[in-house]
């Protein structure tokens, strides 16, 4: 099987591919808690301006952030396929 | 071969036209005068050439006839293989002194003649017979080339095990060296170390030995008796090796202790995930574990001579229960990532009024600031949360640290004086085993007293701060108590217990008024009193800890050297007749000895040699008729206290070495029954700069992706996730991981096992193919 655009090394590949698959689960499952509005994950939203802020804005702050994980879990979903490409066509297999 | 019979070939070629040319040329001129004309034919080396060409005409004075011709392939050398140029040379003379001038010269250029035959049909003939001879060759030199490769391949498939078959070979004949060959030199004997578990064992391989080899007299085992220390061994799998390992790192058991490996087992991946409780890391570990578990045999197979990997490799066992743990306190702290999960249900609601929110927000931007409590009496629900730390505190930005600080201060003291305790308990087994019974005396009871009147009883305290003192004010312990704030402050307790302060019973006076500072009041009836009584029984196991021991064998000793006093007027009398009696004896006894040998010796010669000598032999023929491997048990020994060095009859009681040894004893027991509790805070420690690191990696890091919206925001996302990730398995899993794994370790071997570990043995080392294949074939690669 020929080099086809070889990028990264067996090593660089196969960090890749962990770190995709993890991106994937970890995305995946942060969009959900996002999507359920988990209490938790409030500090981490961020909003415009001070002073109050309706509930419908907050309600609409999870979600945006629940799609905009989702997002990302389906880049990291595109990396994963493309770094597995890369370890099996262009680098000798190391396990 | 090829050489010569290429070399053939081309004489025939050049004879072949030679011969017609000249039969042209002098066919009038030869058969009147039957002209003698004859010729040499052969080889020589190309460089050669213009030499004995020159020789050849000088020689014999321009009187032979050479002609020459190239020979185009490269021939090769038959000796050494190299490749040579070489011409055919074809001299005609005439004259039998030009002959063997000729000749001569050719030997002296070593050149190869080669016989030629006169007429066309002759050489024609010659000719086809070496080429078929070369065909022939050929077919036998190609048949030689492959039976050659078959057997090198043949052999390539076994050369491996024969190299087995010879390290193993070596590694018996190195061993079988080390025996002793008895006097008789009809035996070897050797002395080993093995297991009494493996004895029936062992008898069945030797008695399988002798009965393979065929040999008529069974070897014979012997238990001997000896006063050298054992070597420790302990069995292991490949579970149980790495804890081991993690034991043996700090020193090898004295043979017969108590091996702390199993306990190790538990607690030591248990302290760790204490430091290093996250679900988050602990997944990670557990599946990074879980990976090289599942493909042990692939990775073992692969060898990888990577120092780092063979490092967790080899400790995949422990990593996993590791990980595992870490999963375990990750959930009890409720941390995965520094974010916490509502599994249960907070106990917990907001119990500020939402007009009172809204009032505030609405006045703009400085009061949205403020931060506001959540009161107990009034936000708690009465219910604890199931299990593990309630998620409420996770949004707690105020207070979160002091909660989580003061919970995890507290459980590495348990936890701590619990290890602890469990050390010292365990030296109580390990002074039963030796049967030494001042130690159990004066050692262990002493220092359990020591420990419960001052650690215990911190613990019990803790304890009974946790269940009893909560944030509604009502009756606690038979006082009256007015809220959180009088709750006791246990540290400073400890301080006053030492001091023996007086202090206010209770947290309010008669009149019903708070006292001030009513966290240092007493806080059960008679505090004062029984912490009193616990600091004197401490201060008074000190003594003796230090000096029962040696005063009680001093004693024993002292009534040893006494008993042998008053003998001492028999003893004396004794000696007196016994010098007497040695003089008869040594003049008489030897020369008699001598003779009676002198006389057996003779009387077994005649009986005709088959009697091998000394007494030994005579035991062998005894064995001959058993006809079996033989066990000859020496009496059971009994267990002797490990090297103290306070000797019962090793020798007279070195009083100042029992002292110092005592001294040194007590006061690490003393002193670090203090400072090792102390130490256990680094449970604390580790596990608040875990929980923080981890937190900071979140808001510093990943939160700015929440920052941006829209498909930018998604962008975000995707890289500082992997920003956040990489960082999260390098520095939280594996630096953090790693002085975790430190930690732990320092725990175990000073605070637990200074408590009963002597570790002063020496390791099994049994002879064993496996170990010594393996060291050969590393030596083999590294070359």
């Amino acid at each position: 099987m020929g080099k086809i655009c070889p990028l990264m090394g067996p090593k660089m590949s196969a960090f890749c591919m962990v770190m995709s698959v993890w991106g994937v689960i970890f995305l995946g499952l942060l969009g959900v808690f996002f999507y359920i509005q988990a209490v938790t994950l409030f500090p981490d939203l961020h909003f415009e301006g001070e002073g109050k802020v309706p509930t419908s804005v907050i309600e609409a702050k999870y979600n945006e952030k629940a799609t905009q994980c989702w997002i990302a879990a389906g880049l990291y979903a595109v990396t994963l396929i493309a770094v597995f490409w890369q370890n099996k066509y262009n680098t000798t297999q190391i396990f | 071969m090829i050489a010569s019979s290429a070399e053939n070939s081309g004489i025939g070629d050049v004879l072949s036209a030679d011969e017609e040319e000249l039969s042209a040329r002098f066919s009038d001129a030869m058969s009147p005068l039957k002209l003698q004309l004859r010729f040499v034919a052969g080889v020589i080396q190309r460089e050669r050439l213009p030499a004995f060409e020159r020789l050849l005409w000088r020689a014999c004075r321009g009187n032979v006839f050479l002609r020459t011709s190239e020979i185009d392939d490269v021939l090769n050398d038959t000796v050494t293989g190299d490749p040579v140029n070489k011409c055919v040379f074809i001299i005609f003379f005439q004259g039998d002194q030009l002959k063997t001038k000729v000749k001569k010269i050719c030997e002296g250029f070593r050149a190869t003649l080669y016989p030629c035959p006169d007429t066309p049909q002759e050489r024609r003939e010659m000719s086809i017979g070496v080429m078929t001879r070369i065909e022939d060759l050929k077919t036998v030199l190609g048949q030689t080339q492959d039976h050659r490769h078959r057997v090198l391949v043949a052999a390539s498939k076994n050369v491996r095990m024969w190299l087995t078959k010879v390290r193993k070979i070596k590694s018996i004949y190195h061993t079988l060296n080390l025996f002793n060959i008895d006097v008789t030199q009809k035996c070897l004997i050797a002395e080993v170390w093995c297991p009494i578990a493996e004895l029936d064992r062992i008898k069945m391989a030797l008695k399988r030995g002798t009965d393979e080899s065929g040999s008529q007299v069974p070897s014979i085992l012997n238990r001997m008796e000896t006063h050298e220390a054992p070597p420790t061994y302990n069995k292991t799998n490949k579970f149980t090796k790495g804890f081991q390992n993690i034991v043996d790192a700090y020193g090898i058991a004295t043979y017969r202790e108590i091996n702390p490996s199993p306990y190790t087992m538990i607690s030591f991946p248990f302290l760790f995930a204490v430091m290093f409780g996250d679900m988050g890391h602990g997944v990670i570990m557990f599946l990074a574990a879980l990976f090289f578990i599942l493909k042990e045999k692939q990775l073992e197979a692969a060898r990888i001579k990577d120092e780092i990997f063979q490092t967790f490799f080899g400790g995949r066992y422990v990593i996993f229960l590791m990980g595992v743990f870490s999963i375990y306190t990750g959930f009890m702290y409720n941390d995965i990532f520094s974010k916490s999960v509502n599994a249960f249900g907070s106990s917990w609601s907001n119990s500020i009024r939402h007009e009172y929110i809204d009032d505030v927000l609405n006045k703009g931007e400085k009061a949205s600031e403020a931060q506001w409590m959540l009161v107990p009496e009034l936000a708690y629900d009465g219910n604890p949360y199931p299990i593990g730390v309630d998620p409420v505190w996770n949004l707690a930005e105020g207070n979160k640290l002091s909660f989580l600080n003061s919970m995890k201060m507290k459980m590495s003291v348990l936890f701590g004086i619990a290890q602890m305790t469990f050390g010292v308990l365990l030296s109580y087994k390990n002074f039963t085993y030796f049967k030494s019974d001042l130690d159990v005396k004066y050692m262990f009871i002493p220092q359990m007293i020591f420990l419960s009147s001052i650690f215990i009883y911190l613990c019990i305290q803790i304890l009974a701060k946790w269940l009893f003192f909560g944030s509604a004010p009502g009756s606690v312990l038979g006082y009256t108590y007015p809220g959180t704030n009088c709750a006791p402050s246990l540290l400073i307790g400890l301080i006053n217990m030492f001091m023996m302060k007086s202090r206010n019973a209770g947290f309010v006076d008669e009149a019903g008024n708070v006292v001030p500072q009513c966290w240092l009041s007493t806080w059960y009836p008679g505090q004062s009193f029984f912490e009193t009584i616990f600091v004197l029984v401490a201060i008074a196991c000190v003594p003796v800890m230090l000096f029962a021991k040696p005063y009680y064998l001093w004693k024993e000793e002292k009534e040893r050297r006494e008993g042998g006093h008053r003998q001492l007027a028999t003893i004396e009398i004794v000696l007196v007749i016994l010098a007497l009696v040695q003089v008869p004896i040594m003049l008489f006894a030897k020369p008699w000895f001598l003779y009676q040998r002198e006389k057996k010796q003779s009387r077994y010669s005649t009986l005709g040699g088959n009697a091998g000598g000394a007494s030994t032999s005579q035991s062998v023929r005894a064995d001959i008729a058993q006809d079996d491997a033989e066990v000859v048990h020496a009496p059971e020994q009994t267990p002797k206290p490990a090297g103290h060095g306070h000797g019962h009859g090793d020798g007279p009681l070195e009083m100042g070495d029992v002292m110092v040894y005592q001294a040194i004893h007590t006061i690490e027991f003393v002193l670090g029954c203090v400072s090792h509790t102390a130490s256990y805070l680094r449970l604390w420690a580790l596990s608040l700069a875990h929980a923080q690191l981890s937190d900071v990696l979140w808001t510093m890091v990943f939160r700015n992706a929440f920052v941006l919206d829209g498909y930018a925001g998604a962008v975000a996302t995707y890289i500082l996730f992997f920003i956040f990730g990489s960082l999260s398995v390098f520095i939280l899993v594996l630096m953090e991981g790693l002085s975790a794994f430190l930690h732990a370790l320092r725990l175990h071997w000073v605070e637990f096992q200074s408590k009963f570990y002597g570790g002063l043995g020496y390791e099994f080392a049994p002879f064993s193919f496996e170990k010594i294949l393996a060291e050969e074939r590393e030596a083999e690669e590294n070359l």
